[in-house]
């Protein structure tokens, strides 16, 4: 069991639509891995997969040696799998801090506001403790959320996106602490289109296409693979941020 | 492989830290601790009036006090959790009945039937809750307004409950009208306080932070971990609790019940109104909302007739024509209701 999640033959179709077409990977424990590929090759679909969101018509999900595929969102944030999404979603009419209290509602404690008041100081968010979450800037909504994700000691965070639409400096924020958790043991999934800032920060790149994973391994041979090449110049150069 | 693990924060992170500081404008709204004094001085100011103020007053008061209570057990859900409904009737009359049935059959008093018909409404509230609390919230709006024309019918049709003529409902006879008028003014009273104490504790717990994650985002606070459904149906049992208790001392207050008086739907409407205008997902907002929704009514229903536009003498639905205007363009221009004017950005705001 060297990894913390293993996907197999992960299949699921929207009506007649194959969005997820037989991928499989893996994500070693404590690695930090890259998922690219072009717009709508299904990558958001595959981390709903992975967390629950959506239950995949095939394939399996093993989580620390688990079975997972189909499991919900609750059974999954208890297995050690959290997520951000590709447009920040927080919850903007309550603060910074009671956001982060969210995922821990339905355990009771008063070490949790510590917690979250630790989390909220390891992104430089200490001074909006109390700030409504409407009332912070794109970026730091992202930095929000990505600590939200981290409330309970996750195994493995899937990040949709995590620098998408953020100014430089809170990218090497985001990029920063991204290594730090990495470095006490937590792995990462991160979807992204911005290839030189993945491809410095993850210990392999899976590309995916049309649903199926057509590359994956270290970043550089990934990234001058000549399949992983032309999907992305059917589709448009890579390397550009999108939000939506 | 990582090609950089350093934990210390760089130059450029330390830029960041400094922007994220910079970049938040500090909207000056009115502290927190202004709006409980207002309330208790609210509650103060009250507390003489079912003593001092004449019958007519009193009435106004009661009833205002009544639609405090109704109207934050309602606005727990409706206003916090996002699903807006036209349950509270159900839930009001429910209590009525059960507190009139106890009365008529074995001759309890007000004070002997606020549990049981509080028990009551929450029994009814579990069994709609299971039903429909996996519906997504218009669907729920619709179906409370389904299940209380259902319950009306079926109250309508059981003999043991009074069938379509009602419950006479007898309070202690040895007072006269203003003692009665001062006995139902407390019990409101002491109830609407009761019920705003609730509220404000709700919107300061993790649980009022739950239905605030449920009202702007369902799927991803589930997608967190949010049991959400255990979480809404909470919140519509406490609410019901509080419209069956209301209920029970209304029946007393009113003395006597019939199904279409008890499963109004203009009580459930009332009630949306009260919030909508006071403020969603706020405690202090039904509190508000009873005053404007009840004072303007009375106003209304005192100046219309009399009026004459153009020599047509408006008709006696016209106030309530004047109050379906007030609630869309509330929905419309002023989506936190009065309490959203005063605080800046924190109330939730209602969806059309
Ligand atoms: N809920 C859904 N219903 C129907 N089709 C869907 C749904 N979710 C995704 N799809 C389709 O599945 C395909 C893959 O979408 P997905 O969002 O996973 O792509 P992506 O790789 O994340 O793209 P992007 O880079 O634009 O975010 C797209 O064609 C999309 O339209
Ligand atoms: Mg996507």
């Amino acid at each position: 069991m060297s990894s913390i999640i293993e996907v197999q033959g992960l299949v699921k179709s929207f009506g007649g639509m194959t969005a997820v077409n037989g991928a499989s990977f893996e994500i070693p424990r404590g690695g930090i891995v890259g998922l690219i590929g072009p717009n709508g090759s299904g990558k958001t679909t595959t981390l709903n997969l992975l967390n629950g969101v959506l239950a995949p018509d095939s394939g399996s999900i093993r989580v620390d040696g688990e079975e997972r595929a189909g499991r919900s969102s609750t059974a999954l944030v208890k297995a050690g799998v959290t997520r951000t999404f590709q447009n920040a979603r927080v919850f903007s009419t309550i603060t910074a801090i009671e956001n982060l209290l969210i995922p821990v509602l339905h355990s009771p404690g008063r070490h949790w506001t510590e917690k979250a008041e630790r989390l909220l100081e390891f992104v430089g968010l200490s001074s909006h403790r109390d700030t409504p979450a409407s009332e912070l800037s794109g970026g730091q909504q992202k930095l929000l959320e990505f600590v939200r994700a981290l409330m309970t000691d996750p195994k493995v965070v899937l990040m949709d996106e995590p620098f998408a639409g953020v100014h430089p400096s809170v990218k090497e924020v985001m990029r920063a602490r991204i290594l730090e958790r990495n470095a006490e043991g937590t792995a990462f999934l991160i979807v992204s289109h911005e290839i030189p800032d993945l491809t410095r920060l993850c210990s392999s790149i899976v590309c995916m296409a049309e649903g199926a994973v057509i590359a994956s391994g270290d970043p550089a041979h990934v990234t001058s693979d000549p399949r992983v090449i032309e999907a992305y110049l059917g589709h448009g150069p890579a390397g550009r941020g999108e939000r939506g | 492989m990582p090609t950089d693990k350093s934990t210390n924060p760089t130059p450029t992170e330390n830029i960041a830290l400094a922007q994220a500081k910079a970049s938040v404008v500090t909207t000056r709204s009115i502290p927190r601790w202004v709006f409980p004094v207002a309330a208790a001085v609210i509650f103060l100011v009250l507390a003489p009036m079912g003593a001092a103020a004449s019958l007519g007053i009193v009435t106004t008061l009661t009833a205002i006090l009544f639609y405090v209570i109704v109207a934050q057990g309602w606005n727990l859900l409706g206003g916090y959790g996002g699903y807006l409904n036209f349950g509270a009737a159900i839930f009001v009359g429910s209590g009525a009945y059960m507190a009139a049935w106890l009365n008529d059959s074995f001759d309890w008093p007000v004070w002997a039937t606020l549990i049981p018909g509080g028990i009551a409404a929450v029994v009814v509230s579990i069994v709609i809750g299971y039903a429909t609390l996996r519906l997504r919230s218009h669907y729920f709006a619709i179906f409370t307004l389904v299940l209380t024309f259902l319950a009306l019918t079926v109250v309508k049709n059981t003999p043991a409950l009074g069938g379509a003529i009602g419950l006479f409902v007898r309070v202690d006879r040895g007072l006269d009208s203003r003692q009665i008028g001062m006995l139902f003014f407390y019990l409101m009273f002491g109830l609407a306080i009761l019920a705003t104490v609730v509220a404000y504790l709700v919107e300061n717990s993790n649980f009022g932070y739950a239905l605030r994650a449920i009202s702007e985002d369902e799927p991803a606070a589930q997608v967190l971990g949010v049991k959400t459904v255990s979480v809404k149906l909470r919140a519509l049992v406490l609410g019901a609790a509080l419209g069956g208790i209301a209920g029970s001392a209304w029946a007393f207050w009113t003395g006597y019940i019939e199904p279409t008086g008890a499963f109004s739907v203009k009580i459930a409407l009332d009630i949306v109104l009260v919030c909508v205008i006071g403020g969603l997902g706020s405690w202090l907002g039904p509190l508000i909302g009873s005053f404007i929704v009840v004072g303007l009514e009375q106003i209304l229903r005192v100046t219309l007739p009399g009026l004459d536009l153009f020599g047509f003498e408006l008709p006696a639905e016209t106030n309530r024509l004047i109050l379906g205007v007030i609630l869309i363009v509330f929905a419309l221009f002023i989506r936190r209701g009065v309490i959203g004017l005063l605080k800046k950005r924190r109330g939730r705001a209602i969806a059309v």
